[in-house]
């Protein structure tokens, strides 16, 4: 039978049309940007963001927070993000996206409170860990939490005096803020009122329990600041350091003025869609206000968020920053490889095939072997890059240094194989038949991949995170080209030698 | 003679000498010059951050000029990131003196030290994880093998190769950095493959005298490796990027000393364990 009506051909081309359909992505839109593929900082640019902590760390609390910060953005070191420390206090963190998500995870100290009324319950040091969210549906997701022998104690105490009253969990709540609300955007509703008396929010939960949000907040006009508002600005001046505007920072333009030099101003805005108690919710800082007790050391905390929004925040409570970050500036970094490298790359790789299909050409002086050899490296690349696609991984020098090695060690086999069947490797070997023949160059290129692979796993279990991609792409493409490629191509050459 | 007839007629004692003192030599330069400098991944630098640059090729060799040394160039929004080795309050001063006459106001400078991409603890890791390669290396050819004289000679050849890379980075003053480590690893794999096929030809062979067997895969090995510089040429040639170039050309030497190592110790330890041991031959009937 012709080996291109073999069923391992079939399923070649298959694995192959899939991965380039992962890697040219079609329905991703027009946009390069969109494709299958990630792109390093070195390879397609990004970002350089300069983190400051808003308190003054410990050298070792300050290495802390990089390890942490990296463990929140790209623990296991296939995003292409890398931190380092800048000057005395800063982080510099090189990373090739950068979004609202990002920021986030960057800045968030992970601060977690528990309140039941206005009575401090828990805090983050009660707790043991975090587990994995669990989807409730699109709006709420559960964390199960494991509280320590002495949190458990003091919730099962509190819970059982207060009752009915909501629990509340605050992450990183603005305790030294005040919130400045605009009294004609922010209006009164069912679920959120506003307590002249105690000048914070009142809303009402899920379950229609009423707690008040433990951040002062006070209202004023956009032409300029009420006097009873900077008469509170002024009072607090010595306990609060900051303001928090709710809307843009144009639209508070006349207020900021008024606003007493003491005060660092900043603003929360609303993402469009958002309603009144989640916006003053977020700016407070709430993240649930509803637990469910799974006897005395463990609990879940619902929270008003899809899964992958209560994944971020188990990752932000998990690692915990010794102080809540700013970000001092942030700058797009164009490729340090070079604007132009992917086009150079991809003329020296066709030179590259054009220089091996000569070399082999003048060694077998048989067309058909070039094409196979040339064939089964595209199609090994190929799928190489679909694997890395679909393993998200980001492509920057290491992953290209894999790519590299797989490339290389792919031709190496073929040529043993090659010669084994050709030339049957001795002289003397030259009348054993064909399928013996075949099966001896498979063993040694099974062996040598073997090898390779299992040289490659204690690098990548052991090795620090930009090592890596280099080896998950090794070990990936070297299974997938075990599993596909190698025998097809010994049945190729068989073909061609027969005939 | 043939080049070819001149290695088969070499003793494996011989093999084994000519490889050894030219690995030698290779690794003098680490002996005589010290270890390869560390690059900036492990022991950190100095960033000069510069806004509104109107020329950064200018500004690169201005400060170059002035430091004697490669500096590696960001290109910012409005602007250049500059990384440097560590840089003296004087260094400082100077390059901002310079910068100035350069057109740049002082104002849009702002050095700061910078730290190492890779830590203390990673480099250890990463030191770790090789040596355990290393040891797998050995475990898994010996288990296929069931002859002690193989991961010996495997280890020995990719041992040599990598203390070869040293010397020749100590040579060129290629500092030690990912890129590096990469080459390191790299290499490992593509001496794993001309190791293997040389054990299993000489050890697994049918029919022939080893040497033989050895000449055949020496053909062999001889075209991998030509493959391999040829691939890696075009990148180096046609690729403009520093860190790439660095990586090809310091890959290149790997392979041809990877090649060398291979055919005169690794031939030489197998042909020797061989001819000490007739009996363990495989017979095949034909």
């Amino acid at each position: 039978m012709s080996v291109f009506r073999q069923r391992r051909f079939g399923l070649l081309l298959l694995v192959v049309f899939i991965s380039a359909m992962l890697v040219w992505k079609p329905w991703g839109g027009l946009e390069p940007q969109a494709r299958g593929l990630n792109f390093g900082v070195d390879i397609a640019g990004g970002y350089r963001v300069v983190l400051w902590p808003e308190n003054s760390v410990t050298a070792s609390a300050y290495a802390d927070a990089i390890s942490k910060l990296q463990a929140r953005i790209d623990p296991y070191g296939l995003l292409g993000t890398r931190f380092r420390t800048l000057g005395e206090n800063y982080i510099l963190c090189e990373t090739p996206q950068l979004n609202g998500r990002t920021k986030e995870l960057l800045t968030k100290q992970g601060r977690l409170e528990l309140f039941i009324g206005t009575g401090l319950v828990l805090t983050d040091e009660d707790i043991t860990s975090f587990g994995a969210p669990i989807s409730g549906g699109p709006v709420y997701s559960s964390i199960p939490i494991k509280y320590t022998e002495n949190g458990g104690e003091k919730l099962k105490v509190v819970a059982d005096v207060a009752g009915n009253s909501a629990g509340v969990v605050y992450l990183d709540r603005p305790s030294d803020a005040i919130l400045i609300f605009d009294e004609g955007t922010l209006k009164e509703t069912p679920q959120l009122t506003y307590d002249n008396r105690t000048q914070m929010f009142v809303v009402y939960s899920r379950q229609g329990l009423q707690y008040t949000l433990l951040v002062p907040a006070i209202g004023t006009s956009l032409e300029n600041l009420s006097p009873q508002a900077l008469d509170y600005l002024i009072n607090q001046a010595g306990t609060k350091q900051r303001v928090l505007l709710l809307g843009s920072m144009e639209n508070f333009d006349n207020v900021r003025e008024e606003i007493p030099a003491s005060y660092q101003v900043e603003n929360i805005s609303r993402p469009k869609g958002e309603s009144d108690d989640k916006w003053v919710k977020r700016a407070c800082g709430l993240i649930s206000d509803y637990q469910e007790n799974e006897g005395v050391g463990a609990g879940r905390i619902i929270v008003e968020a899809n899964l992958q929004d209560a994944r971020d925040i188990r990752t932000i409570l998990s690692s915990k920053l010794p102080a809540e970050m700013s970000i001092i500036s942030e700058t797009g970094v164009e490729a340090s490889l070079g604007g132009g490298f992917v086009r150079e790359a991809l003329i020296a790789g066709a030179v590259a095939l054009a220089g091996v299909f000569l070399l082999i050409y003048l060694r077998y002086r048989r067309w058909k072997i070039c094409l196979a050899i040339i064939g089964i490296t595209i199609c090994e690349f190929v799928i190489t890059l679909g694997a890395t696609s679909a393993l998200s991984l980001t492509i920057g020098l290491p992953e290209l240094g894999g790519l590299l090695l797989v490339i290389g060690t792919g031709i190496d086999h073929q040529l043993i194989v090659t010669d084994e069947m050709l030339q049957g490797g001795s002289p003397q070997t030259k009348n054993v038949s064909v399928g013996w023949r075949a099966s001896r160059a498979l063993t040694i290129v099974y062996v040598a991949m073997s090898v390779i692979i299992a040289a490659t796993i204690p690098l990548s279990l052991l090795g620090f995170s930009a090592i890596r991609g280099f080896t998950i792409i090794t070990i990936s493409g070297t299974i997938l080209a075990l599993l596909l490629t190698r025998s097809l191509y010994a049945k190729i050459i068989d073909a061609i030698s027969a005939s | 003679m043939k080049p070819v007839e001149r290695y088969q007629r070499l003793r494996n004692r011989q093999l084994i000498a000519i490889s050894l003192v030219v690995s030698i030599v290779l690794f003098a330069p680490v002996l005589l010059l010290g270890v390869p400098p560390l690059g900036r991944d492990f022991k950190g630098g100095s960033l000069i951050m510069i806004e509104n640059v109107p020329d950064s090729s200018s500004v690169k060799s201005v400060i170059e000029g002035l430091l004697g040394t490669n500096v590696d160039v960001v290109p910012i929004k409005n602007g250049l990131h500059i990384e440097t080795d560590a840089l003296s309050e004087n260094d400082e001063i100077n390059i901002k003196v310079a910068l100035t006459q350069s057109g740049i106001p002082t104002a849009s400078v702002i050095i700061e030290p910078i730290g190492s991409a890779i830590s203390g603890l990673q480099s250890e890791q990463m030191l770790y994880s090789i040596i355990v390669a290393f040891i797998v290396i050995g475990i898994i050819t010996f288990i296929i093998f069931r002859r002690r004289v193989v991961p010996m000679a495997v280890l020995l050849v990719v041992g040599l190769d990598i203390l070869c890379v040293l010397g020749y980075m100590a040579l060129f003053r290629v500092p030690l950095s990912l890129t590096s480590i990469l080459v390191i690893v790299m290499l490992i794999g593509y001496a794993i493959d001309t190791n293997i096929l040389l054990a299993y030809r000489v050890l697994k062979r049918v029919g022939g005298e080893p040497r033989e067997q050895v000449a055949v895969s020496l053909n062999t090995g001889l075209m991998m490796g030509v493959l391999l510089v040829v691939i890696l040429l075009s990148l180096n040639i046609i690729t403009s990027a520093m860190q790439l170039n660095v990586l090809t050309a310091t890959l290149i030497f790997g392979i041809a000393i990877n090649i060398f190592n291979t055919w005169f110790l690794g031939a030489g330890i197998l042909l020797g364990h061989v001819a000490r041991q007739p009996g363990k031959e495989y017979h095949v009937s034909l």
